[in-house]
């Protein structure tokens, strides 16, 4: 039950852009973050993990699924169902309120009906994150980290075996950065979720289990037009 | 498919202002031409009704138009009389008999229609309440007349001065009320009917006074010539008649000279019909026959043809909102770009996506639509009557 | 089948109407009515069986002092046809609601023959001019021409309501004009003989009699039915002083005190009645009774 990159390649045509990943493994309950410099690929290699975009060669399987050889669709499906996506400006829906927002993935897997079990789950991991009394609260009144927090809860709801976070921290003041590292990590250990996290700030690099240097690692084919 | 509708009734609470607006701008870009259509045309159909069943009318030479609207909706400042001689000419032409119309007067803004009792046959008129005239100085209200002075039989209706300064002119008559019409959803509603004769009294053609024989008037004699009573102007004239007085009504001159505003000719058929517009047409300079849907007609036409400049002015507008309205839905799927990404980023399909981005528009669309309908049903069963109001009040 | 006999006689029973106070002749849809005796006499020849023919005026009233009241006048405005005398007979005219077409002034087409009524009393106020509420002489019935003038001012309302009934109307015209022609013969022949006599009328209701049959006279104010006060005796005394051979012509039986008093004045009296009003006869009978009555009154 691991993630495997198997000789990853890519790029962009248009734009110039390319790379090529040796294999990689991760583990479950393996919080990894991915470093780089900008343009090097990072939110690339979480698409491609995510199943958004289809690599050019290699395959990306998970818990022995090869994720590649499936259609649009299907990859999609597997995304709602068995990722959790974080991002760094958390895209959350300004009409719904933290209860919608953190349901608002379950409510768009037709496998999963949002009932009162799945509602009292969703309460819990938002109380776990600190979001006690916040339940039926517009996002717009609530402060950043709040809402990085929210985010971070509709990522875990359906119980992933995958979380994908963008810098999941990047709009966070420096406490609430580690807080919501913190728990995001403690929460995947607990639940042997693999954790790919791409991330800017060097200064979290020790919550993590592993750091992969996506410039090193990569044979990142740079053309200057 | 129920959570995207509920995430879509989120999203429409959540910009309920917005929403409504739009609504309510769609809303009356699409029913305010039909209303107004809708009641222009039931307007025409009305007048039209009217018009059709009341064919032919005869009245002074002089503006067609002015003619019909006096005699079909009492409407006019200033009616042309014929004198009452002229149903006998009808009558003997043979081909119709002959209804007269007085319309002079008022009661309180009620146009008082002076005529006989042919009048309510014709246009058969039925009785709420009472019974019709049968004596001078007595009054049948059309339904809106009474409900809106609130007068029932037995109460009493006056008639208003035409000049308030002129204390040597028409005069206020007080007409006991002997009937209520029911509604007839047509100018008699607003009509108070009375005897012709009794419109003759408030014109001051007839009157009643006391009996200057008597020893009571006395007063009221300046000499006595032979046979002859030379009364003062303090002679008592009633305003009102009753039962103890009608007897001393009387009317100067000759009947036949009395003015009339207009004749309805009640032609026995098509063809007496088509002979009396001859006769009338080749040999009577001193009277106007016409025929009441023609001139209607005409008049529709100008108004169809200012309602057609309204719908001009109002596509014009409307088009404007709705290129107005795109834009703002543009504009608000601009800004949701960013959700749209969230929603395909975290999985969801294509058609859910467009779903939920469409949820403005068709809802706005949606709701319009529903409620124009509405709006257009209102209007067809009760925008007459609104309407009327409005202008009356 | 005893059922069915009996619904017959129902039937046949509601087909035909007892006379009523207002005097009625004849079922139909229609109706005509006549403001006084003579005119319903006259209708009822011509239309009997056309329309019900109904006198509204209450038998022993007389017609010229009737007035409707209002339900009589929504009778009148639902009749087809109302047959009226004309010359002012009914004042009511001025004060109730007709529609004029049904209104049929029987002595419209002899108005210049009709006889002003002289002596009244006018009066003038304000800038209006001296008018008067008098008019004419109304009883136009008593001049048998005129009549006959009346009956075919009936027979051409009747032919023009009724177009498909003209050939019958006409022909009873005819025959009805013929028995009023004859009529007035008779009157013609026993007022002749009545020549040189000084006559008198019990009340100005002769005028046209006394036009048509030359047959002038002064008219007395004298009620059949009350006793005259001793001025109007006087009244006569002056007015029969050095006359002979007088004749009082009454409209109605007089009292017996009466004629006794006129007997010992040697005034001869005799009852022609107007008939303006419903008796016991009909009015052609009454007709008959009057010529019968001069002619016993000169023998």
């Amino acid at each position: 039950m691991s993630l495997e990159l198997q000789q990853l390649e890519f790029n962009y045509p248009d734009q110039g852009f390319a790379f090529s990943l040796p294999g990689i493994v991760i583990h479950p309950g393996e919080c990894v973050a991915i470093v780089g410099p900008s343009g090097s690929g990072k939110t690339t290699l979480l698409n491609l993990v995510a199943g958004i975009l289809t690599p050019i060669e290699g395959n990306v399987t998970l818990n022995g699924l090869n994720l590649s050889a499936l259609d649009t669709r299907c990859r999609r499906l597997h995304r709602l169902r068995h990722m959790g996506m974080i991002f760094q400006s958390f895209e959350l829906l300004d009409y719904l309120d933290v209860r919608d927002n953190v349901l608002l993935q379950a409510r768009l897997c037709s496998e999963i009906t949002v009932d009162d079990a799945l509602e009292e789950r969703a309460r819990n991991i938002v109380t776990e994150l600190g979001l006690h009394g916040k339940w039926r609260r517009n996002i717009q009144t609530l402060s950043q980290g709040e809402r990085q927090r929210v985010a971070v809860c509709r990522a875990l709801l359906l119980d992933p075996v995958l979380v994908l976070a963008d810098e999941p921290s990047g709009n966070l003041d420096p406490a609430n950065k580690l807080a919501v590292l913190n728990r995001l990590v403690d929460d995947c250990k607990q639940r042997q979720r693999i954790l790919l996290t791409v991330t800017h700030d060097h200064s979290l690099l020790t919550t993590f289990d592993r750091v992969i240097d996506i410039a090193a690692l990569a044979e990142n084919l740079v053309s200057t037009v | 498919m129920n959570d995207l509708f509920y995430l879509s009734w989120q999203y429409i609470r959540h910009h309920k202002n917005k929403l409504l607006i739009l609504i309510f701008a769609i809303t009356l870009v699409i029913w305010l031409p039909i209303a107004i259509k809708s009641v222009v045309d039931q307007t025409a159909a009305q007048l039209l009704d009217r018009a059709n069943n009341t064919p032919l009318v005869i009245g002074a030479p002089g503006s067609p138009l002015e003619l019909a609207l006096g005699s079909l909706y009492f409407r006019t400042q200033t009616p042309a009389t014929l004198t009452f001689d002229e149903l006998n000419n009808v009558e003997a032409t043979g081909y119709a008999s002959a209804i007269p119309l007085y319309y002079r007067f008022n009661a309180q803004g009620h146009p008082i229609v002076g005529t006989n009792p042919e009048y309510l046959k014709y246009r058969q008129l039925q009785f709420a309440k009472g019974r019709p005239v049968a004596l001078l100085g007595e009054a049948v209200l059309g339904a809106d007349v009474a409900r809106k002075l609130n007068l029932t039989v037995g109460d009493f209706v006056v008639s208003s001065p035409e000049n308030v300064f002129d204390i040597s002119g028409v005069y206020p008559l007080k007409m006991t009320v002997v009937g209520i019409l029911k509604p007839a959803f047509s100018p008699d509603d607003q009509a108070v009917f009375v005897d012709i004769k009794t419109s003759w009294v408030i014109q001051g053609l007839g009157h009643g006074h006391q009996d200057l024989n008597n020893e009571s008037a006395i007063g009221q004699v300046l000499k006595k010539d032979g046979s002859n009573i030379v009364a003062n102007a303090s002679v008592v004239q009633y305003n009102e008649i009753t039962p103890e007085n009608i007897a001393s009504f009387h009317f100067h001159g000759d009947y036949s000279q009395y003015p009339v505003s207009a004749i309805i000719p009640v032609a026995r058929n098509k063809k007496s019909a088509a002979l009396l517009i001859g006769h009338y047409r080749e040999d009577r300079e001193s009277v106007q026959i016409l025929r009441s849907e023609r001139v209607i007609a005409e008049l529709l036409d100008t108004v169809v043809t200012v309602r057609n400049y309204i719908f001009i002015g109002i596509t014009a507008v409307g088009l404007a909102t709705c290129v107005i309205a795109l834009l703002v839905f543009l504009l608000s799927l601009r800004l949701r770009h960013g959700e749209r990404f969230t929603l395909a980023r975290i999985g969801a399909s294509q058609w859910q996506i467009y779903l939920l981005m469409a949820t403005e528009i068709s809802s706005v669309l949606l709701v319009s639509a529903c409620l124009s309908i509405l709006l257009v049903l209102a209007t067809q069963r009760f925008g007459i009557q609104v309407l009327q109001q409005l202008i009356l009040t | 089948m005893n059922y069915v006999i009996v619904l017959l006689i129902v039937l046949i029973s509601a087909c035909s109407k007892e006379e009523t106070e207002n005097q009625t002749a004849v079922v139909g849809a229609a109706e005509i009515i006549a403001v006084n005796y003579p005119l319903y006499y006259f209708t009822t020849e011509l239309a009997v069986d056309l329309a019900t023919i109904t006198l509204l005026v209450p038998g022993g009233v007389d017609p010229a002092e009737w007035t409707p009241n209002v339900d009589e006048i929504l009778r009148l405005q639902q009749a087809d046809l109302v047959i009226l005398n004309g010359a002012g007979y009914s004042r009511w005219l001025n004060h109730v609601s007709l529609t004029e077409s049904k209104l049929i002034d029987t002595t419209a087409t002899v108005s210049s023959e009709l006889i002003p009524l002289d002596q009244q009393t006018t009066h003038s106020h304000g800038p209006q001019a001296v008018h008067s509420h008098g008019g004419y002489a109304s009883t136009t019935w008593m001049d048998l021409a005129l009549a006959q003038s009346q009956v075919q001012s009936i027979a051409r309302a009747l032919a023009e309501t009724w177009p498909g009934h003209a050939d019958v109307i006409n022909q009873r015209k005819t025959l009805l004009l013929n028995k009023l022609n004859e009529l007035d013969k008779s009157y013609k022949r026993q007022v002749e003989q009545l020549t040189g006599r000084t006559v008198f009328y019990s009340h100005p209701v002769y005028q046209y009699f006394e036009r048509r049959y030359q047959l002038p006279g002064f008219s007395l104010h004298w009620e059949p039915d009350e006793q005259p006060s001793e001025k109007q005796w006087g009244e006569l005394e002056r007015q029969v002083a050095n006359k002979s051979d007088v004749l009082l012509i009454w409209e109605d039986s007089p009292l017996e005190t009466t004629l006794q008093r006129l007997n010992r004045m040697k005034i001869q009296t005799v009852v022609i009645t107007p008939a303006a009003a419903k008796s016991g006869n009909t009015w052609y009978e009454e007709q008959l009774r009057n010529i019968d009555k001069l002619n016993a009154c000169c023998s």
